[in-house]
């Protein structure tokens, strides 16, 4: 296959993607308002433009499913089809089927699927129309297969003439541009004509053709006059392509306003950030060396210069920085624009009534975060529904709305952005909590005497914890909510719980903006220099031993009228240092994570830097409380603590 | 020999010593050679592990041969090298006594390893290359990186 090929498909695999994707949602919406004919348009629209583009390349079984599809919505749009909930599911069935097929383009497999079923249920929709429809709905059942025919066929031939207008051809498909593409049909014919490739009479008889392949077809792609020409061999692809590319050189306004964005490749954007990072490090090198020379020679001009070229440098890279980091930044929506297919999917398999409420889709959040957190969010929400929201009738006892909510947000709040899954059901037990982490011998009795809610709720992103009294299909299995504080966790992210009970349940996620550079703590333990991520350290505290006191074992400072813990990080690394316990006088970081507020004992405070994070090779474990490496200005490794891990 | 590049029966090696021995690895497999920069150590990372460098803007983990093949710690010298390899996909660094030479060797001098021979455990030898006055203990080092139950690396 060529490679010219290879990218018009790969193109016509992203854009459908996005397609399909949006059709979920759109259909959601669309059962909350059946009546909104944009909605309707739209969806027929994107379901055209998918069969349109697959019939171009040759993708027989798509153009099948998504012309019997398509049969089924144009009755919906003209009103001749109730949009029911049965409807409903065999329609976002066909989109889910789409998206089978679509994995088989991608894998290059050529697989086929058994579409009988999902046709003849489409069908079967499509019947309930009046009779005298059922004559016209034989014609165009005969198509898909004939178009696919010409498509592949042809997808071959004519592909390399397309190419020049191919977003044309793909992108669009609505009914509204065939006066548009009337006049591009007029122009192709002129600039071959002119050319002296073809006659006009070839041209007329294209054209005739063309129409008469219009008229039959009501709905379906239709070959350009180009591509006709080339069939009756009356011009080679070769002059079409050029005649095409000089018709495209007569830009149409429209078009000129939508190139507003482009598509680059993901690699090629972490390769600049990279880079970045690099020239990061180096800035912080060059600013080194540029304080130790002034605070050398305080009088020296050329140093000056230096110094105000230096805080150029650092402001400039400071705004690359940031520029770089925002060309990776995507709204939250295309992580939330699952769920509300997931939810009612989830809550008719359950005979829940559930409304999802999305807030703040536009937040934005750094690509690797946004791919990473679908799961977690996932499992989450099924939660939600799963164990919050109760059975309509329970509801109802309760005196609450039949109808339950679950609400996703996302907000920024400072450096992190905070996501939500707010249930309004029947909160977490907190007594049964208790009893099963006893029953699981997690924690004596004693113990949970000692610890508050927050801490008890804590247990249940335990391995293997799960309080649903039965196993459903959809959660309680007991694995997962370890696994999505693991997957937060990886992200330098934290999740909390609050609950009430018969009011609900809130999952608060808090999630860094950027994954690579952050701003870190540098502090100093014996010889050792480590950095802490700035975003979980509350102030820095210089404590007196006499300060120190123990309570169980465990020492404490009182601060504030707070009780907090401290843990020695020489101790827990190991080294030998200052800050022992016979110190009189130490430093203290103050890390405060979901609500859990701890001190880490240092010896010496270096001030805050940004730093650059780097994996370290062949290094897998977050259990040794690392988040990873970086490296400082003067070119020597400094490990990143991750707290969250550590104590 | 299938962990050593053998050419029409001949071994090219990079050989290096600890103590009084001398080892000896397949050149294909050798990144580079430094030598010892400032070395960052990891907190309850097995004990053989050095600590962390930076290799141009990598962070890679270095291991100390001599801690793990149980032979008495020496302070680096300036003989002492940091060898670049490359294992199971991953960039780590020995630190060896010094670098001896490039040899050429026959495969058909390198014998199968004697047991006992070594305070070495046998599973790291690939073979022992009999050369005139010299004994090469020749490495695999697949396997010198293995020990998955090791916390954090590999």
């Amino acid at each position: 296959m060529s490679d010219e090929m290879e990218e018009i498909i790969s193109d016509f695999l992203i854009e459908t993607e996005e397609l399909i994707q949006d059709l979920d949602q759109k259909f959601i919406e669309l059962e909350a308002d059946k009546e909104n004919q944009d909605i309707i348009n739209d969806i027929f629209r994107s379901v055209h433009t998918i069969k349109g583009a697959s019939g171009f390349l040759g993708f027989t079984q798509m153009v099948q499913l998504n012309h019997a599809a398509e049969n089924v919505l144009k009755k919906i749009k003209e009103k001749e089809i109730v949009l029911t909930a049965q409807v409903m599911d065999v329609i976002l069935e066909t989109f889910d089927m789409s998206k089978v097929l679509l994995e088989h383009i991608k894998a290059k497999d050529g697989a086929q699927e058994d579409l009988t079923g999902i046709i003849k249920k489409l069908e079967e929709i499509y019947s309930t129309v009046k009779p005298k429809e059922v004559a016209h709905d034989e014609i165009t059942r005969e198509l898909p297969d004939l178009e696919g025919e010409i498509a592949a066929e042809e997808a071959k031939e004519a592909m390399v003439a397309e190419g020049a207008v191919e977003s044309e051809t793909i992108g669009h498909g609505a009914a509204g541009e065939e006066t548009e593409e009337d006049a591009s049909k007029q122009q192709i014919g002129e600039i071959l004509v002119s050319d002296g490739k073809v006659t006009e009479r070839d041209v007329h008889e294209a054209l005739k053709v063309q129409n008469m392949i219009m008229d039959s077809i009501d709905t379906g792609e239709v070959p350009r006059v180009g591509e006709i020409l080339t069939k009756i061999e009356k011009t080679s692809k070769d002059d079409v392509k050029k005649a095409v590319v000089r018709q495209g050189g007569q830009p149409e306004k429209e078009k000129a306003q939508t190139e507003q964005t482009i598509r680059v490749e993901v690699e090629r954007l972490d390769n600049v950030l990279n880079l970045v990072g690099e020239l990061v490090l180096a800035r912080n090198r060059v600013m080194r060396v540029g304080t130790n020379l002034e605070s050398k020679y305080p009088d020296n001009h050329d140093i000056a210069e230096l110094s105000e070229a230096n805080a150029f440098i650092n402001l400039i890279t400071t705004d690359l920085q940031l520029a770089v980091m925002k060309t990776r930044m995507q709204p939250v929506k295309k992580v939330f624009n699952r769920f509300p297919r997931m939810v009612r999917d989830l809550a008719r398999a359950m005979n829940k009534e559930v409304e999802l409420k999305l807030v703040g889709e536009e937040t934005e959040l750094d690509k690797s975060i946004i791919e990473e957190i679908g799961d977690p969010l996932v499992h989450l929400i099924r939660n939600s529904i799963d164990h919050g929201v109760e059975m309509p009738k329970d509801r109802e006892q309760k005196g609450k709305p039949i109808k339950g909510t679950v609400k996703l947000s996302a907000y920024q709040e400072g450096n992190n952005i905070v996501l939500s899954i707010e249930d309004d059901g029947k909160g977490i037990d907190v007594e049964r909590l208790r009893e099963k982490i006893l029953e699981k011998e997690l924690a004596s009795e004693e113990e949970l005497d000692r610890q508050s809610q927050r801490e008890l709720l804590e247990y249940i992103f335990l391995p293997g914890f799960s309080t649903a009294k039965q196993v459903t299909d959809v959660s309680g299995r007991g694995v997962g909510m370890d696994v999505v504080k693991t997957n937060i966790s990886k992200l330098n992210g934290t999740i909390y719980i609050e609950t009430e009970q018969d009011v609900g349940t809130t999952f608060l996620i808090k999630l860094p903006l950027t994954l690579a550079i952050i701003q870190a703590l540098m502090v100093g333990v014996g010889d050792e220099v480590y950095a802490i991520p700035l975003s979980s350290v509350v102030e820095t505290v210089r404590l007196e031993r006499k300060d120190i006191k123990t309570v169980r074992g465990q020492e404490t400072v009182f601060l504030r009228d707070e009780v907090v813990p401290i843990h020695r990080l020489a101790k827990k690394f190991f080294i030998t240092s200052a800050s022992s316990e016979e110190a009189l006088k130490v430093y203290m970081v103050v890390v405060l994570l979901g609500d859990k507020k701890f001190g880490i004992i240092v010896d010496k405070l270096f001030g805050q830097e940004e730093v650059v994070i780097k994996p370290i090779e062949g290094y897998s474990g977050s259990t040794e409380g690392l988040a990873g490496a970086t490296i400082t200005g003067d070119g020597k490794v400094v490990l990143i603590l991750d707290p969250a891990a550590m104590f | 020999m299938e962990a050593f590049t053998a050419t029409e029966g001949v071994l090219q090696l990079v050989t290096f010593t600890l103590g009084s021995e001398e080892y000896a690895i397949d050149i294909l497999r050798v990144q580079e050679i430094n030598r010892m920069s400032s070395i960052t150590m990891v907190p309850n990372s097995p004990q053989y592990v050095e600590g962390v460098i930076n290799l141009r803007g990598k962070v890679i983990p270095v291991i100390n041969l001599r801690k793990k093949f149980e032979i008495p710690e020496k302070e680096s010298d300036s003989s002492s090298r940091i060898m670049i390899l490359e294992i199971r996909g991953a960039t780590i660094g020995i630190i060896v006594d010094s670098v001896s030479e490039v040899l050429r060797v026959a495969s058909n001098i390198v014998e199968p390893p004697p047991p006992m021979s070594t305070n070495i455990a046998a599973d790291f030898i690939k073979g022992i290359a009999k050369l005139e006055d010299r004994l090469i203990i020749l490495l695999d080092i697949d396997k010198l990186i293995s020990n998955s139950e090791e916390s954090g690396f590999f």
